[in-house]
């Protein structure tokens, strides 16, 4: 039996336009497409919106392209070319530590709560949120599964916001990167999800640079995220700072 | 030793220029907007990391960029601003005058879009990125990729439509 029409939103309506549902969904949709002609005309809002939105933009393609801005765009290729021939692996502090301090002056509010609320957002899309608890495990361990290695070297160079499947058929999320208060060190909240069950937990980095879980909570399909984060009281750090973090291997 | 990004970047101007003159509203502000991102890509050039997409890391400064300019624009007050004309002026010369008019309505229409959603709007339905790649460049959930999304299609559905009935 398809589907009504208004059991498609208009979020499945449009990536079904765009091609980005799964097979399943994108036959459901076509099966009811042909039951239900109604759909097509919410359909066709987001097929001609983008075809005008397209059709819009096209004669800049077909424009020449300045010279001034092709030899700026040289320039950033040789930028890049000469960092790339650097050797890797030297911490760069002087720039690290001014976009801390740069960030300091700004602070951003709120966004471990919108990290966590990206990394819902990542899980749910993922797959169904777990059915069942998981059986116990030892405090602060990943599920059996997941290998530790590869837990660690997705910490230690994933940014945030993006999810990775790592050995043991594990999918990992790293959701943001916390601020250092005084001597503490660099952690990372993320969620794992392992044989369906997510966990939500932050881990640190240590000073044989590796990672430990300082916290991970049962996994019991809790929806919020407050056992893994409610004793921090810390802040996160951007986007920009992070990708010098992970550059020089945590150095700063 | 071959250098590794010789080329790269100037192949995908055309596209970087689209994408900036989605943004801004018109080409010659989009052009000034890839400059702006071409000298900060230069200063944070150790920020590159590599493996990282030449494309993704470009539309994010362009983004960056446009969102600076808009606050500065705010700031100094409603005269000359990006978001002020909606022309658009492109290479139309071979379409008849009334498509390039339809056309030219049809950016004014993009033009009054709220920002997120002419980012999104620009990157996935313009410039073909699937809403993954728009999240990772946007460093936002996919979630919110495709509500912005759905919004602006939606809305410039709604006026597009609109303009045809009273035509």
């Amino acid at each position: 039996m398809t589907k009504k029409s208004t059991q498609f939103d208009d979020q499945t309506l449009m990536a079904f336009v765009d091609g980005q549902l799964d097979p399943k969904t994108t036959m459901a949709v076509a099966d009811a497409l042909e039951a239900d002609p109604s759909l097509a005309a919410r359909i066709t809002v987001f097929e001609q919106s983008a075809d005008a939105a397209r059709n819009a933009m096209a004669s800049v393609m077909e424009s020449d392209t300045p010279k001034h801005l092709v030899d700026a765009a040289q320039k950033v290729e040789d930028t890049l070319s000469a960092h790339q021939a650097m050797p890797v692996g030297k911490p760069k502090p002087f720039s690290v530590v001014r976009r801390l301090r740069a960030y300091f002056e700004h602070r951003p509010v709120g966004l471990i709560a919108a990290g966590f609320a990206s990394a819902a957002v990542l899980f749910i899309l993922a797959g169904d949120p777990p059915e069942q608890a998981a059986s116990p495990t030892q405090a602060n361990a990943l599920p059996a599964p997941c290998s530790t290695s590869a837990f660690a070297q997705t910490l230690e160079t994933q940014l945030s916001g993006s999810v990775s499947t790592i050995e043991g058929a594990c999918d990992l999320a790293v959701t943001a990167t916390l601020v250092p208060v005084g001597e503490e060190p660099f952690c990372r909240v993320f969620q794992i999800k392992a044989r369906e069950i997510v966990q939500s937990g932050v881990a640190c980095r240590t000073a044989t640079e590796t990672w430990e879980i300082k916290t991970l909570d049962a996994g019991s399909g809790q929806q919020g995220f407050a056992t893994a984060s409610g004793d921090l009281d810390r802040e996160t750090i951007t986007s920009a700072v992070e990708v010098d973090l992970i550059q020089n291997r945590w150095a700063f | 030793m071959a250098d590794p990004f010789q080329g790269e970047l100037v192949a995908i101007l055309p596209k970087l220029r689209r994408f900036a003159a989605t943004l801004a509203g018109n080409q010659d502000e989009g052009d000034d907007l890839v400059q702006e991102a071409c000298e900060k890509a230069i200063r944070r050039a150790d920020s590159f990391a590599p493996g990282t997409r030449l494309d993704s890391w470009m539309y994010r400064i362009i983004q960056n960029c446009h969102i600076d300019r808009i606050r500065e624009h705010k700031r100094r007050g409603p005269h000359q601003g990006i978001d002020d004309g909606p022309e658009l002026v492109g290479s139309d010369g071979e379409r008849g005058m009334q498509a390039v008019i339809d056309l030219n309505r049809v950016r004014g229409m993009i033009d009054t879009l709220p920002t997120d959603q002419k980012v999104v709007l620009g990157l996935v339905s313009i410039e073909g990125l699937s809403y993954q790649e728009a999240a990772t460049v946007l460093e936002t959930p996919i979630g919110t990729i495709m509500s912005r999304l759905a919004r602006a299609r939606k809305k410039l559905h709604q006026l597009v439509e609109g303009t045809t009935d009273h035509d």
